[in-house]
């Protein structure tokens, strides 16, 4: 059993454990084949890229830089 | 135990909880009598994801004995519901949707379902989802580990998602109310397309402990129910800060719906365009009346535009930069490859390729757009615009079709009003705004940071005067 992945609760090692957990009673079970054909991952990498110069796009001034502070 | 009657299964939850303290019945045969009805009723809409009974009927005893005793812990004490399956239940599997994790067990109750045991709510089942909330975009309706979820008006079509199970559990009578999540849309939209009342609190204000992250920093939790005061009552018992949600906003909130200025008077923003040729136009007749309703309680409706942002290519980095992050060992191992939705494998993979900058850039604009949004509200109280722009879709339909064109006269509206609200973290509130073609229509109130009071006392009004709320769909087919 493990801890949800919101938060400071999530790590990698958690997560590797817990995923490999989650898929032993898989294993040996043949699966359909489910990759995407390479058309349908080009189609989302390009539907991406349309979204990231549509935001390139867009002027945004200096100020909203994000920082980086020490917590007391 | 006496068979119950049978207009209990759609009666709301504050309803039941004023029946139970009457003893018209016991917490132990209502959960029970939900219980049958979830396993036998469950498989037909693809709602259910577990059925708890046991847990259930233990709770309830514990309620039962609490009456017996005088003690009433509030309007959820002795009422059943179901939680979507991306919030952890103690000990039970917490499958996310997603046959990976079909397997995955959690050591703690999510703070939600905490809190709603602690305000004497009985939890039932988990209930089914669109795969990992959809993170990866998917385009037909089986995107889940339990098959499309159906529509109760009409099963050969979709219950909407990510809250898929939620939604069709809650307009199929099997549970009273239920807890769904909202990214962008996994609440607003099962709510309009299932005749539901849906609430998508302000960002930070219900903790997201113990639940899926999908997008840590737009990821909402909220409650799918029959009325608005049920959801004031649900989000009066989830609500609160939380250590264990980073992005908690340390606030409270106190469902007093009677409290606050008069509605009279009050700003609403609306576009016309979006009420009369944005939408399809079946569903504009009820949209008109929904809005003359509004009109009629003494609001003052006032045409209004969203600032010019990009907001769907906001949204779609961010959640899937932020997705691609949580679940990269996922896509990494290929295990995601297991998915049901080709088009969520293909876009959780791409995802992961988003460069740094477009996502830094997605955010900054964020900060901007929550600005402007706040400049929109000095001279406005509230938004309202329709919900989705069309009726539940088929289930074999793709969900990824371009969609009606918008008129060229139609400006920008408030069209992506959900979308906007999501990337400020504003609250939305949904309600059923009457039918079209016999399907329901949803109507959207979206409002400032942490003004939930007075959406709920603006839908309360709505209800008082619609009733939309209170109809269901005839299961006799």
């Amino acid at each position: 059993m493990k801890k949800s992945n919101q938060g400071a609760g999530f790590s990698r090692r958690r997560w590797a454990v817990a995923l490999a957990g989650a898929l032993a009673p898989l294993s040996g079970r043949a699966q359909d084949p489910a990759s995407p054909t390479p058309s349908l991952l080009d189609a989302q990498r390009e539907s991406l890229r349309g979204h990231q110069n549509a935001i390139r796009r867009a002027r945004v001034p200096r100020e909203t830089e994000p920082a980086f502070r020490f917590q007391p | 135990m006496p068979p119950l009657p049978a207009d209990v299964f759609f009666d709301t939850a504050s309803g039941l909880n004023a029946r139970w303290v009457k003893r018209e019945f016991s917490a132990r045969e209502l959960a029970a009598g939900f219980c049958d009805r979830l396993e036998k009723l469950g498989p037909r809409y693809n709602a259910l994801a577990l059925l708890l009974r046991g847990p259930a009927l233990r709770k309830a005893a514990l309620a039962d004995a609490e009456l017996k005793r005088e003690r009433v812990r509030g309007p959820l004490h002795g009422v059943p519901y179901g939680a979507k399956d991306l919030l952890s239940a103690a000990g039970f599997p917490t499958t996310w949707g997603a046959r990976p994790f079909r397997a995955q067990v959690f050591v703690d109750d999510a703070t939600v379902v905490r809190k709603l045991a602690g305000s004497g709510a009985v939890l039932c089942a988990k209930l089914s989802m669109v795969e990992l909330a959809g993170g990866g975009g998917y385009r037909f309706a089986s995107a889940s580990l339990t098959g499309p979820g159906l529509n109760p008006w009409d099963p050969t079509r979709w219950s909407g998602g990510s809250s898929s199970g939620s939604a069709a559990a809650v307009a199929a009578g099997l549970v009273p109310f239920a807890l769904g999540s909202e990214t962008w849309g996994s609440i607003g939209v099962p709510c309009a397309f299932c005749g539901l009342t849906g609430l998508r609190p302000t960002y930070g204000l219900v903790s997201r402990g113990g639940a899926m992250a999908l997008s840590w920093s737009m990821d909402k939790i909220g409650p799918i129910a029959r009325s608005v005061e049920d959801c004031g009552h649900i989000l009066n018992a989830i609500a609160g800060a939380d250590m264990d949600d980073p992005g908690s906003a340390g606030r409270s909130f106190h469902f007093l719906p009677n409290l606050g200025p008069t509605l009279t008077g009050m700003r609403a923003g609306y576009a016309a365009a979006d009420f009369e040729s944005v939408a399809g136009p079946a569903l504009r007749p009820a949209l008109r009346e929904a809005l003359g309703v509004f009109r009629d309680i003494g609001l003052q409706l006032k045409e209004a535009e969203l600032p010019d942002y990009p907001y769907e290519s906001m949204a779609e980095t961010i959640i899937g930069a932020e997705g691609a992050t949580v679940f990269a060992d996922l896509i990494e191992s290929g295990a995601v490859e297991q998915l049901a939705d080709q088009r969520q494998i293909a876009g959780l993979q791409a995802a992961l390729e988003i460069p740094a900058r477009d996502y830094l850039q997605a955010m900054r604009l964020r900060r901007l757009l929550q600005g402007s949004i706040a400049k929109l509200f000095t001279n406005l109280d509230l938004l309202i615009a329709p919900a989705c722009s069309s009726v539940a879709p088929k289930i074999t339909e793709p969900l990824d079709g371009p969609g009606a064109p918008v008129p060229a006269h139609a400006g920008r509206g408030l069209r992506e009003l959900s979308a906007a609200s999501n990337l400020a973290g504003l609250p939305a509130l949904f309600l059923p705004g009457g039918f079209a073609d016999r399907l329901p229509v949803g109507i959207m109130l979206v409002g400032k940071p942490f003004s939930e009071n007075l959406l709920l006392r603006a839908g309360l009004e709505f209800q008082r005067r619609t009733h939309w709320h209170e109809r269901h769909p005839d299961l006799q087919y």
